[in-house]
């Protein structure tokens, strides 16, 4: 079962052609989406709540086809979190939110939504625009965990927070999670927080699919090798070699896929000096060296 | 519950071959015992920041070898372990020990008499303490 599927979506923007993308996002489970600025990510988001409409493609939450009809009875499933706050809510209270909220989503939840305010200590009377920019983010947060939806799709959901506030927001996400047929979508250029909540990776660049995969996959296919720069003249023939960094010491070498690399040292009874995992921002670095 | 694993992103071993083989130790070894619950897949994903299929995978492959066992809707659970694979655990585990230590003097080019002669020097002075 899958939370999402995107069949053949495509969205065409003055800056910017997004697609033809196709994605099956798993149930149950946590999809990073990791791309630079301007890589579609915000626009694929916006697409699944049906804020903005594919030019092409198909989109379903669940079996359910993401269009305008009947939006009422599916969006109460889904907690969406913006890129930016809606300025439509400046003036309002939390409480007056909330109180709108209780009213038009049926799972509404007062106790969990009082509890979430007390732990984030936000003021639940003061207006959304004299909050400061992490504090309003965390309040929209709470609002939407607080019906209950069975999927999250979050944009930057941590921009603007103070490190302890982060902390808690990962708790409160994997809790979230350990209903096991919950999922969450979420946007971000955090790398912690990709390593702390995705099981799947999805990288975006330009507005095409990179690659979906799993995380630990990802991380067990890629690392960076130093050799002596003695052996540096065999290593010009290895298999999977991404990156090659050389000094008068020694030579480093970022690889992906490293069970033929480890062939070809073993096979010319090479050792390497050191072995590491390579991090998240250089994956994505040599991942989107080849795509135009 | 905290399951005390250790993992090494440095190292060429995948993830799930690490969380694999040190719940095996922990079990084998007595260190949790027969009947304990384990953390949900989600949370032990969660204490160890990798993905919940790689637990699962872990989970599924270790009730197969007989060391869990799942019930529906309460969790997973760590099997009895007969004593004759205990022992025979115990003794594997040594002798990987050995074969690690074999594999570094023939890096360093040391040959199987002087080998021999570190090994009982150490044998001696550390079983001696004991």
């Amino acid at each position: 079962m899958n939370a999402y599927t995107l069949e053949a979506v495509e969205k065409h923007r003055d800056h910017l052609r997004v697609g033809p993308l196709n994605v099956e996002f798993p149930s149950g489970c946590v999809t990073a989406i990791v791309g630079v600025n301007g890589s579609g990510k915000s626009t694929m988001l916006s697409m699944m709540i049906g804020l903005a409409y594919p030019n092409q493609g198909n989109i379903y939450f669940g079996q359910q086809r993401v269009d305008a009809d009947h939006d009422y009875v599916w969006k109460q499933r889904i907690g969406y979190l913006p890129e930016l706050p809606n300025s439509e809510d400046d003036y309002k209270t939390p409480d007056q939110l909330a109180t709108m909220y209780a009213y038009w989503y049926e799972n509404w939840d007062w106790q969990l939504y009082q509890t979430l305010m007390a732990k984030y200590e936000i003021p639940p009377k003061t207006r959304l625009n004299k909050m400061s920019k992490g504090m309003r983010r965390k309040c929209e947060l709470i609002i939407i965990l607080s019906y209950r939806p069975d999927v999250l799709l979050l944009d930057e959901p941590s921009s603007g927070l103070d490190p302890i506030s982060w902390r808690y927001v990962m708790e409160d996400l994997q809790k979230f999670m350990d209903d096991g047929d919950r999922s969450i979508i979420i946007a971000t250029h955090i790398i912690d927080e990709v390593r702390r909540l995705a099981d799947y990776i999805m990288f975006l660049h330009r507005g095409q699919l990179v690659q979906f995969v799993e995380k630990d996959e990802l991380f067990d296919a890629w690392k960076e090798y130093w050799f002596n720069i003695s052996e540096a003249a065999v290593l010009k023939d290895a298999p999977g070699v991404k990156d090659t960094l050389q000094d008068g010491v020694s030579v480093r070498l970022i690889v992906n896929e490293i069970a033929p690399f480890e062939d070809y040292l073993q096979r010319h009874n090479i050792q390497p000096i050191r072995v590491q995992t390579v991090p998240l921002d250089e994956i994505m670095l040599q991942s989107i060296k080849g795509v135009k | 519950m905290f399951i005390p694993i250790q993992l090494d992103e440095n190292s060429t071993e995948p993830l799930y071959a690490q969380i694999k083989s040190q719940l095996k130790t922990l079990i084998l070894s007595g260190h949790i015992e027969t009947g304990t619950l384990l953390p949900s897949i989600r949370e032990l994903a969660g204490q160890l920041s990798c993905s919940v299929i790689t637990i699962r995978r872990v989970y599924q492959d270790l009730e197969q070898e007989g060391l869990l066992r799942t019930k529906q809707g309460t969790g997973t659970f760590v099997a009895p372990v007969h004593q004759g694979e205990r022992d025979q655990f115990r003794k594997r585990a040594v002798e990987e020990a050995i074969m690690a230590a074999i594999d570094a003097a023939k890096q360093m080019q040391i040959d199987e008499q002087e080998l021999r002669d570190i090994f009982n020097e150490i044998v001696r002075i550390r079983m001696r303490n004991d």
